[in-house]
C-alpha cells in the first residue's frame, strides 16, 4: 500500500521551523503515525504543537533575538508607511478603480492593499535578517501585530461601514504579515538548498 | 542546602515507559504506550520537548537510527533511560512510596 501524504500545507510549515536532527524524527513520527489514524485534523494539531513548542522554546533561549526580530519589524513598518505615502499608492488606485467600479469599492480595495504592502516587507525583512530562525521571528512579528490589531479592533466592535474597513484592513495587515514573512523563510529555504 | 531536582509527571511516565520499550523506543511507539497505559493522548511535540529536557539533564540518551520510506524518508531517533536515569526514577519511586505509605484512603481505593 503506498504512503498517505499528510496536508501539505501543514507539513511545509514543520519544514520551517529550525531544521535539526530533533526536528527531523518528529517529522518521521508524525508521517509513520499519519499513516495510521488518517486524520488532517489530528496532523494539523500535532503540527501547531510542535511548532508552538518550538517558537516558544527559540524565544526563551534567543529573547535578544527576538527584541531585534521586533525592532527590525517596527523599522521596516515605517520605512514601508513612508515609500506607500511617498509613491502615492492610495490615491493612485483611488484615482484608477473610483471611476471604475465607484468609491465604495475602491476605499475597500484601498483598505486591503494598504496594509498588505505596509506589513508585507516588514514580514519579508524579518525573515530574511534571522535566516536560521526566520519562522519563529515572523510568529512573532504577526502575534505582536495581532495583539496591537485586537487592542485596536476592541475600540470599533460596531457594525459601521467604515468599522468594517477598519476590520477589513486589520486582517489584510495579518494576512499580508504572514504571506512576507513565509515568503522570506521559503526564499531562505531555497537558497539553503541551493548552498548545499 | 543544594537544589535538588525532582522528576515531574509526565517526566516520569515517559521514563518508564522508555523502560517498558527497551530497544524499540522512539517517538510514535512512546507515545502509543503511554495511551495505552495510562488512557491520554499525547501530543508528539510536549513528549520531544520531555525527552530533549530529558536528555539535556543527562537522564535519557538517544541515537538516530536509519531513514525509511514509510516514514517519508526520515531517520527514527530511538531513546535509553541512562544509569543517572535510572537512579533519578528509583528515588522518585521511594519518594512516592514514602508518600503513599500508611495512608488509610488510598489502601481502600487499591
Amino acid at each position: 500500500m503506498s504512503a498517505l501524504k499528510p496536508p501539505v500545507l501543514a507539513t511545509w510549515l514543520l519544514g520551517l521551523m529550525d531544521s535539526n536532527a530533533w526536528q527531523d524524527a518528529v517529522a518521521g513520527d508524525l508521517f509513520e503515525d499519519y499513516q495510521q489514524r488518517r486524520s488532517s485534523t489530528w496532523y494539523w494539531c500535532q503540527v501547531l504543537m510542535v511548532v508552538a513548542i518550538a517558537v516558544g522554546k527559540d524565544l526563551r533561549h534567543h529573547w535578544v533575538l527576538a527584541l531585534r526580530a521586533l525592532a527590525v519589524a517596527v523599522l521596516s513598518l515605517c520605512l514601508a508607511h513612508s515609500l506607500v505615502s511617498q509613491l502615492g499608492v492610495v490615491p493612485r488606485v483611488l484615482h484608477m478603480a473610483s471611476p471604475l467600479l465607484g468609491w465604495w469599492p475602491s476605499v475597500v480595495i484601498v483598505a486591503a492593499l494598504e496594509p498588505f504592502l505596509i506589513c508585507g516587507p516588514a514580514g519579508l525583512a524579518v525573515a530574511l535578517t534571522h535566516r536560521k530562525r526566520g519562522a519563529t521571528m515572523v510568529l512573532l512579528y504577526v502575534a505582536a501585530l495581532f495583539a496591537i490589531l485586537v487592542c485596536l479592533c476592541a475600540n470599533r466592535a460596531h457594525w459601521t461601514p467604515g468599522c468594517v474597513v477598519f476590520w477589513e484592513s486589520a486582517v489584510f495587515a495579518l494576512a499580508g504579515a504572514l504571506f512576507g514573512g513565509f515568503l522570506g523563510c521559503a526564499w531562505e529555504g531555497f537558497s539553503r538548498t541551493r548552498a548545499i | 542546602m543544594a537544589k535538588r531536582e525532582y522528576l515531574g509527571e509526565f517526566e516520569f511516565v515517559v521514563i518508564l515507559a522508555l523502560l517498558r520499550l527497551g530497544q524499540d523506543a522512539y517517538g510514535v511507539e512512546i507515545s502509543h504506550e503511554i495511551e495505552r497505559r495510562c488512557g491520554r493522548g499525547v501530543s508528539l511535540g510536549s513528549l520531544y520537548a520531555t525527552l530533549e529536557r530529558l536528555e539535556s539533564h543527562g537522564l535519557v540518551s538517544s541515537a538516530l537510527g536509519e531513514a525509511t520510506p514509510e516514514r517519508g524518508g526520515r531517520a527514527k531517533r530511538y531513546f535509553q533511560v541512562t544509569a543517572n536515569g535510572l537512579d533519578k526514577i528509583r528515588e522518585s519511586q521511594r519518594a512516592l512510596c514514602n508518600m503513599w505509605d500508611g495512608l488509610k484512603q488510598l489502601e481502600v481505593m487499591r
